[in-house]
């Protein structure tokens, strides 16, 4: 009995000891500790920001194409539809259900909030992604910011209380679901599992021609297997706790709610693995889409909105959209929030996309171009500038465009006009066309710049053929002179025609 | 399971009262169940290799108790010895000796390649390995009667709390303990506390903390200045001397409040005065393992001087060796081999007085030249290849002119300027027995300090044990 009390005195002493620390911990160590260790919560808005509509995603949000001239994220479109509500993101690379969660338990009881958007992702349902090796440091990163004492917070920490495993476990931990989770189709299937399925492809291949086989394209193709093919368990799957606890986290403070399913490249999952895995696809987002409307949640199913050319990894399997594809999956979340916000709606009009074959530039006051560090009040045709090109800065002002926005009629050749004063009699410009693609190299028409007389302005017009190049596996085009001489030469008042 | 973990705080006590509550007869069976389920939170079917050496273990030691012909014995040691070092060889030691011979074809233009296997390296195998091997040897010399009880020997092999990194603890030692009934006993629940709370400030507090700092300029060598590396390879020697002995504290605290008394594993060694004494005093039941089962068998001193000196060498060579499949570790060993020698023919030569009296000047000299000898050492110990070794020892010469230093906070150099003044303090002397005696104010201050400091300023970055690796 004497052991007892001694011990319950100890347990007495050391709980004090505990509530004590936890307020020194609160107020010297632990603002400080969340900035370190819990940066994560910097992507929620400030307070001030008086947010009506938070949109909650990953990189699909924000991620844009190299060729893209509208960059904005998907937020910033479907913000353009509603301008008498302030939209604000929350978004960062490899987010998922659980950490919209903590972060969603974060945001103070003063606020503004009307609605949350939630990007629904069907790929990070599957295992590759819910065991991702990603997913330590993300755990970690919200240890700090859960809803509980600072202290308790501070002890899971440091005694790793969050889920931590080394990439390799991981990679053991996702084969095995690959293993051991049922893929549940209602009719006669080859496979049971994922692994299965993969391995049968990956044995059965796709075949070059001359009867090599294609690596790359048979690896994307298990690729998919491994993304998409699996059925989602509602008691199993920790996302679906998550998104149902974001419901109910939701609608106890009384937001509404929006998941945004995104869009899957499904035109390549299809040409690559077949129909099978897009019943699957489907089946996955039927369950999705039923499961959270009844809950009252509104769903938009942007899952086959986007066609295959509008994904930017073409080799991989993302949610990363080009402006096309954001754009039409901002105006499909934009429609359905008209639920909630019919009169704040406005249409917006369709993204000037300028098709255009003829284009200057007299180096004044046009700075679309690229290069224009090279403009050089030294000498000019006309106006102030021109662009001086030498062996230090050897590329002139450059014209750069998308190919989508030359007319397919006018891709045949390009007419290159522009005045060039040389200082030596002997230079070695060079008027240049190059091409550039994403799993392409990039390709160059060159012609040397004509002699000429030095330190006189000179026209000069070239013709570049396009026809012998097959422009659909190049994005961007690009049009520069270069000279890699000591001595410079003075470029002006450019016309490009596009025939 | 992890020692620092959530998960051990909730395991620990549950085992310990379900320790207690059960009658004295069903205990092993706990502790056996608690123990292979400490392993499994680890991985679950490497289990099957713990098992598989119990057995084999448990009946060729029955098998040699049943004869008395050395002749007889011998085929069941060779049996465990082939079993223990087989599991060890293919599960440690395969990829680097194939490694090793296809670099040897490559270089005679052999065309083959042996294989490497894809195996994850079983936490602790080195340890529990080991100490079943010192069973065997021990049974087959005479020096112990076999266990009779599969359980008893079973739990022998794996009690957790040394399960995974020590200390080896040899059967005569530990069995007895195992089986005895130990009673409630306020007196080793707060000693047992006491070494956990200190085992885990050292682990959390200064071994994890310095690892940041240590991992920087391993990464980097070449951008740091020779300052800033000096400063990285001295941190790196505090690092492992933290992460392990606060694991064997854990351990040993873990297992005292049962009542079992685990061997101490360190004992002050950076105080050490000669490289013999620190050996006496690091990892001292691996020291004290090496002794009885190599050096002895190998002629210990008992043979001519040339012999006694490859003795040594081959003891020390193979030290490093168990600590991990790749050269560095050969070399950390054979250097420490090399350094004995040279020391104890120095003594004879000039006849130094061995050992310098404690606290005098020449105590910290000689601990200081330790401490120097140690941290090269431990560079070729960190280092994954020997050319990783040689260039921080040639960065710590050549960047006389380099800026960028190893910027370490305050509040961590406060804290291991701490653990350095209470390590000094408690030469001699565990934590435990000097707080015991301490009053109760300076003790609660004390409980308080460690306590706050583990939660609030532990290292969060995920370190496991780095003996865990062995």
């Amino acid at each position: 009995m004497n052991n007892f009390k001694k011990i319950g005195i100890r347990i007495v002493v050391v709980i004090t000891l505990l509530v004590g620390f936890n307020f020194i911990y609160q107020y010297l160590f632990y603002e400080n500790d969340v900035k370190k260790e819990a940066s994560i919560i910097e992507i929620l808005p400030e307070p001030s920001d008086s947010a009506q509509i938070l949109y909650f995603a990953e990189s699909s949000n924000f991620t844009s194409h190299k060729f893209d001239v509208d960059k904005r994220s998907i937020s910033e479109i479907i913000a353009a539809y509603y301008p008498a509500k302030k939209l604000i993101d929350v978004d960062k690379g490899a987010l998922h259900s659980g950490i919209y969660k903590v972060l969603l338990g974060n945001i103070p009881e003063e606020n503004q909030i009307e609605t949350i958007i939630v990007t629904l992702n069907l790929r990070s349902f599957g295992a590759d992604w819910i065991y991702s090796k990603l997913e330590t440091s993300l755990q970690k990163s919200i240890v700090l910011i859960q809803p509980n004492l600072p202290l308790l917070n501070r002890i899971q920490l440091s005694f790793k209380g969050y889920d931590v495993k080394t990439n390799k476990e991981r990679h053991e931990q996702v084969i095995r679901h690959w293993k051991r989770d049922k893929l549940n189709f209602p009719y006669d299937f080859k496979y049971t599992n994922a692994l299965d399925w993969e391995k049968g492809k990956n044995n059965e291949g796709f075949w070059f021609d001359n009867g090599d086989k294609d690596y790359a394209k048979t690896a994307l193709a298990c690729h998919y297997i491994k993304s998409y093919g699996f059925s989602i368990d509602e008691n199993k799957n920790p996302r679906i706790k998550d998104f149902d606890d974001i419901v109910a986290y939701c609608q106890a403070r009384k937001w509404n709610v929006v998941f945004n399913l995104m869009a899957e490249n499904t035109e390549k999952a299809n040409e690559l693995v077949g129909s099978d895995l897009i019943f699957l696809m489907r089946r996955n987002r039927d369950f999705l889409v039923d499961r959270y409307s009844k809950k009252g949640v509104i769903v938009v199913d942007n899952l086959e909105d986007v066609a295959t050319q509008y994904y930017i990894d073409q080799n991989w399997t993302t949610e990363h959209y080009t402006e096309e594809g954001r754009l039409k999956i901002a105006a499909t979340v934009a429609d359905s929030l008209k639920l909630l916000y019919a009169n704040e709606y406005q249409q917006i009009s369709e993204p000037e996309i300028i098709q255009a074959s003829y284009f200057t530039n007299s180096c004044e006051n046009n700075t679309t171009w690229q290069n224009i560090n090279t403009l050089s009040n030294e000498q000019a045709f006309d106006g102030m500038y021109s662009s001086k090109i030498n062996m230090d800065q050897p590329y002139s002002i450059t014209f750069e465009r998308a190919l989508k926005f030359i007319p397919d009629s006018t891709k045949n050749k390009v007419l290159v006009n522009f005045k060039a004063l040389r200082t030596i009699e002997h230079s070695a410009v060079k008027v240049v066309l190059e091409l550039q693609g994403d799993y392409v190299q990039p390709k160059w028409l060159v012609q040397n710049l004509n002699e000429s007389e030095p330190n006189c302005w000179v026209e000069h017009v070239y013709q570049f053929d396009l026809t012998e190049t097959d422009l659909r596996s190049y994005n961007l085009i690009k049009i520069y002179c270069s000279n890699k001489l000591e001595a410079s030469t003075f470029i002006d008042s450019w016309e490009l025609i596009f025939e | 399971m992890l020692f620092n973990s959530l998960q051990f705080i909730y395991f620990l006590p549950i085992v310990i009262i379900g320790y207690f509550l059960l009658p004295h007869k069903f205990r092993w069976i706990l502790l056996l169940l608690a123990s292979y389920y400490f392993y499994m939170c680890w991985r679950a079917d490497y289990i099957i290799l713990i098992v598989v050496s119990t057995l084999i273990d448990f009946f060729a030691a029955r098998r040699m108790g049943q004869h008395t012909e050395r002749k007889r014995r011998k085929k069941y040691l060779i049996l465990s010895l082939f079993t223990n070092l087989g599991l060890l060889g293919t599960f440690k030691y395969f990829n680097f000796f194939t490694e090793n011979i296809n670099q040897l074809f490559e270089y005679f233009n052999v065309a083959s390649q042996i294989p490497a296997l894809n195996l994850l390296l079983p936490v602790g195998i080195s340890f529990y390995t080991f100490q079943t091997l010192s069973y065997s040897i021990d049974v087959y010399y005479g020096k112990i009667k076999p266990e009779t009880h599969l359980g008893h020997f079973a739990l022998y092999v794996s009690f957790f709390p040394q399960l995974v990194a020590g200390p080896i603890e040899r059967f005569d030692r530990l069995s007895p303990q195992l089986k005895a009934k130990h009673n409630f006993s306020y007196e080793n629940l707060a000693n047992g506390l006491r070494l956990i709370l200190y085992g885990l400030f050292i682990k959390m507090v200064i071994a994890d903390n310095l690892s940041v700092y240590v991992d920087q300029i391993y990464k980097a060598p070449e951008a740091f200045s020779s300052w800033g590396l000096l400063t990285g390879v001295s941190l790196y020697s505090f690092q492992i001397y933290s992460d392990f002995y606060g694991y064997s504290t854990i351990a040993i605290g873990s297992a005292l409040i049962m009542g079992i008394r685990i061997m101490d594993n360190f004992k002050t060694p950076y105080l050490a005065r000669s490289v013999s004494e620190f050996w006496e005093r690091w990892h001292i039941s691996l020291s004290t393992w090496f002794r009885s089962y190599l050096y002895f068998p190998l002629g210990g001193n008992r043979v001519k001087k040339y012999r006694w000196m490859i003795n040594i060498f081959i003891v020390f060579a193979v030290s490093g060796l168990w600590h991990g499949a790749n050269w560095t570790f050969i070399i950390w060993g054979a250097m420490w081999g090399i350094l004995y020698l040279v020391e104890n023919q120095l003594n004879k030569l000039f006849k130094f007085q061995k050992i310098a009296k404690e606290w005098s000047l020449r105590h910290f000299i000689m601990a200081t030249k330790i401490f120097v000898i140690s941290t090269v050492a431990w560079i070729f110990f960190r280092s994954q290849s020997f050319s990783e070794a040689m260039t921080i020892l040639k960065n710590i010469v050549t960047n006389t002119n380099v800026e960028k230093q190893l910027n370490v906070e305050p509040r961590i150099l406060l804290l291991l300027g701490l653990f350095i003044f209470s390590d000094i303090f408690l030469f001699n002397n565990r934590f435990d027995k000097w707080s015991a005696k301490q009053n109760v104010v300076l003790r609660w201050v004390i409980y308080a300090f460690l306590l706050f400091s583990i939660i609030v300023f532990s290292g969060v970055e995920d370190f496991p044990f780095i003996y865990f690796q062995f």
